[in-house]
């Protein structure tokens, strides 16, 4: 065979296994089990599955995730020989593991670890668990609150010893993440959210990229916890955070800036400080708590790759997501990404001048939303439901008002906006 | 404790005062920390007072400074005699934009060896927000360091970079120093004539010095033409570097505007200048606007004309560049003599030493289960082979090739999954 032919054959493969291992086969109708098993461990099979009809099966090789399967589940349980179906079907990855050279030592020392967090003790209660054995490393765990109704999460916070609680009273994802960055006293700072919970190994994972000095930033992969509910299943097919299985290094040579989305997002992050002088903090005028709702996190990476340095997308990063149970919450919460996206790059436009992402906008606008509101309307097969799509659509088209809205609000606030005098100024009164 | 005198290092400065100064007096921190070494400073050409202020700073230094002045307006002229004067058996070359950060002088000191030289780690900073071409630039220079550091990387030529290393003097000295008629690039001209000299590259991170960078897009395409011709130059004293003008003489692979601004450039040059100039000036406002991939295409076509036009100045035009690059082969072959490796019966350490150091003059044929799965062809201007460039070629070889001829051949389902099962099969 020869090798162009190879190539194009490996590469049909590639996909398949790609198509195969989507959450498209997901039926939003029944719950779903999620169970992660070690490949090691995979000709047992899973005999805990109750009730449930299927089950997301993330299969894992040590601390990092190789596959991600939807099967069906019969009589409580898959049968081993099915798993190691799946198993054979990722041989090449885990070959390509096994082969691997060794490691870099990584970056070493100790990191802090950001959670911000509004009036949602429950969720920090089940989050905090999974942060404190990094206290025990040299590691610091802080607990941003921002612009709380109560002292709950404080008091929550003081039942955790080694925690820091930190107050931040502007409302806004961007204020408390930036807070975060400055209340940091290590080089590295990681960001996960209150409804989220690190796997044993996130940080040592999301922290190994470090060794590169062009990287500023890395990105883990985010997976559900449950997919009890329709809304967490469509959540998981539409807009899930998982970027992907394969680590991928990212710079302005290999991607444009403006699609710094497929980067990752806040909720499993680690940025170094030091590079915070040339990329800026977060842009308050973004992000939950403003007009603009959404975006912070994606503008932050844009900004990384705008300003030449590298994102690394790190699969053994793991962390786990509880999605919103309730289907209006999920309706809201991707009108809230329809507005954040197109707001941040109203923001690329207005304020870094870079006309490339209008072109990107309108593309990604005609390709994606369009075509999902298209065939919601005409009910095609595996459609989304209507009113999702309409949701991210009307997001999308009211986020340009929503930037500005934003913007002007926080000017006439006083409050500092991200400029490069300014975080340069902030990053030497931190160091 | 390092004798006295025993480290020479020496700074090649123009019309940088300020620099050259910042750089000494880090280097005085070190000398406060029990390292001995003097320093040399070359003033070439300076015509804002640096030797002045060097002279006043002097006697405030912890180690014995000595100025030289000269006006060669010659980098490498200009490392020749601030060695000429060094009494250390160890020269530490030092650029005049770099500072030193603790620890670089003695990490250059215990890298020592008897034909050992040692590249140290020079991270680039910018004054300011660097521009989109800096911004490319400093992780071209990070990636470069980090490819040095990385397991099984084999040295070339093109890896001596003289802004901060070290080297015995003795070997310095019986090279007869740098060649000062090149212009540009001297450095790798040394660097080949220290390889064939049986000297040893190493990186040496700890030798860190922060790399004040004030080159720009202009700046680089300037160099790019005087690297054209120090090419041509250096292929003439050594024609087994010819290869790298070859592809100006092989346009087949060139897309139509490469094999245009080629043409320009040795036919057309006053015109290509012109154009180029304009070209420039929009690049960096079309990087900034989002537009990408037409910057790239856009500088890749600018470098890729000066490269060629200083190719066309220092050969004299086309057509005596094709008659040069045709008097000898232009790439190194295969020789049919070359040892073979059986992965899966490898020789004792006694005869592979043997057969590494054929294989580095003539290649190296790699056989599994009495097959032949890939060759390690020779390297023009590189280090001898040694095993641990056997060990990665075989890791790439092994990931982006036998792996999935494997899956293919074999279907995925009877893909094994252990080591030992390839093994076996």
């Amino acid at each position: 065979m020869c090798r162009n032919t190879l190539r194009v054959e490996w590469n049909r493969l590639c996909k398949g296994y790609t198509r195969a291992m989507t959450n498209e086969s997901l039926d939003p109708s029944v719950p779903a089990a999620v169970r992660a098993v070690q490949v090691s461990a995979a000709a047992a099979g899973l005999t805990d599955l109750g009730n449930y009809r299927q089950a997301l099966v993330l299969l894992r090789d040590g601390p990092a995730v190789v596959g991600r399967f939807c099967l069906p589940v019969s009589g409580g349980s898959i049968d081993g020989g099915r798993l190691l179906e799946c198993v054979r079907s990722l041989a090449m990855v885990l070959w390509s593991r096994r082969m691997a050279l060794p490691d870099s030592p990584g970056a070493s020392g100790p990191a802090s670890v950001v959670v911000c967090t509004r009036d949602r003790t429950e969720d920090l209660k089940s989050c905090l668990p999974s942060l404190t054995p990094l206290l025990a490393r040299g590691h610091e765990v802080i607990v941003v609150d921002n612009c709380p109704s109560d002292d709950s999460t404080e008091r929550l916070v003081a039942t955790f010893p080694g925690v820091r609680y930190v107050r931040e009273p502007r409302a806004g994802e961007g204020a408390a993440r930036n807070c975060g960055l400055l209340a940091a006293s290590h080089p590295i700072v990681a960001f996960t959210d209150d409804d989220a919970r690190a796997d044993a190994g996130w940080l040592d994972a999301l922290l190994e990229p470090f060794d590169d000095p062009s990287v500023a930033v890395t990105t883990g992969i985010t997976l559900p916890i449950e997919l009890e509910t329709p809304a967490q299943i469509w959540f998981e097919r539409s807009n899930g955070f998982s970027r992907g299985l394969e680590r991928r290094i990212l710079d302005s040579g290999t991607i444009s800036p403006a699609a710094a989305g497929e980067a990752g997002a806040s909720v499993n992050m680690a940025v170094r400080k030091s590079c915070l002088a040339e990329i800026g903090f977060f842009d308050e005028a973004l992000g939950c708590g403003t007009p603009a709702r959404c975006g912070t996190d994606q503008e932050f990476l844009y900004r990384t790759l705008a300003r030449g340095f590298r994102i690394v997308y790190e699969p053994s990063a793991l962390i786990w997501h509880r999605h919103r149970r309730d289907w209006r919450a999920l309706r809201r919460t991707l009108y809230n990404y329809g507005v954040g996206l197109y707001a941040w790059w109203t923001r690329a436009v207005l304020v870094e001048g870079d006309f490339g992402v209008l072109a990107l906008g309108f593309a990604w606008f005609v390709r994606y939303h369009a075509v999902n509101l298209a065939k919601a309307v005409l009910r095609r097969p595996g459609h989304m439901p209507l009113d999702l799509a309409l949701a991210e659509v009307l997001g999308a088209m009211s986020a340009p008002f929503a930037y500005l809205r934003s913007a002007r609000a926080l000017c006439s606030s006083g409050a500092p906006r991200v400029t490069a005098a300014g975080t340069a100024a902030a990053v030497g009164s931190l160091s | 404790m390092i004798a006295p005198g025993n480290l020479s290092v020496v700074i090649p400065t123009h019309n940088r005062k300020e620099r050259v100064t910042g750089t000494l007096q880090a280097l005085a921190l070190e000398a406060g920390a029990g390292v001995e070494f003097e320093v040399i400073v070359v003033a070439d050409a300076c015509e804002d007072g640096t030797e002045a202020a060097l002279d006043l700073l002097a006697s405030r230094l912890p180690f014995p400074l000595r100025i030289c002045s000269h006006a060669a307006r010659n980098a490498a002229a200009t490392r020749n005699l601030g060695a000429s004067g060094a009494r250390g058996a160890t020269l530490v070359f030092l650029d005049d934009d770099m500072e030193p950060q603790p620890g670089l002088v003695r990490a250059h000191s215990d890298a020592r060896g008897p034909r050992s030289v040692v590249m140290g780690y020079s991270k680039p900073v910018y004054a300011g927000r660097p521009t989109p071409w800096q911004q490319d630039a400093r992780r071209w220079w990070e990636d470069s360091f980090r490819e040095m550091a990385s397991f099984g990387h084999r040295f070339t030529y093109r890896d001596f970079f003289s802004g901060n290393c070290s080297l015995p003097a003795s070997l310095f000295h019986s090279l007869g120093g740098m060649d000062a008629s090149l212009g540009r690039l001297e450095d790798y001209e040394f660097g080949w004539r220290m390889l064939g000299a049986g000297a040893s590259f190493h990186f040496e991170p700890a030798a860190l010095a922060l790399h004040h960078d004030a080159s720009d897009l202009d700046l680089w395409l300037a160099r790019a033409r005087h690297e054209g011709e120090a090419d041509f130059r250096t292929g003439t004293r050594h024609p087994e570097v010819r290869y790298l003008l070859s592809h100006l003489a092989m346009p087949g692979s060139a897309t139509r505007m490469t094999r245009l601004a080629r043409k320009l450039a040795f036919a057309l040059p006053a015109r290509g200048d012109g154009v180029v100039k304009s070209l420039a000036s929009l690049a960096g406002g079309l990087r900034r606007r989002g537009a990408r991939g037409i910057y790239f295409r856009v500088v890749a076509l600018l470098r890729e004309y000066n490269y060629a036009r200083g190719v066309a100045l220092a050969s004299g035009g086309r057509r005596s560049l094709l008659a040069w690059l045709q008097e000898g082969p232009l790439e190194p072959s295969m020789a049919g003599d070359a040892p073979v490796l059986d992965a899966d019966a490898p020789p004792g350490p006694e005869c592979f030493a043997g057969l590494l150091e054929a294989a580095s003059r003539t290649g190296l044929r790699v056989r599994y289960a009495g097959v032949e799965i890939g060759v390690l062809p020779p390297r023009v201007g590189a280090e001898p082979l040694r095993s641990e460039h056997v060990r990665r070629w075989l890791h790439e070889f092994l990931t982006s090739n036998f792996v999935p001829e494997w899956a293919m051949e074999n279907g995925e389902a009877g893909l094994p999954l252990d080591v030992q099962e390839v093994q076996a099969c």
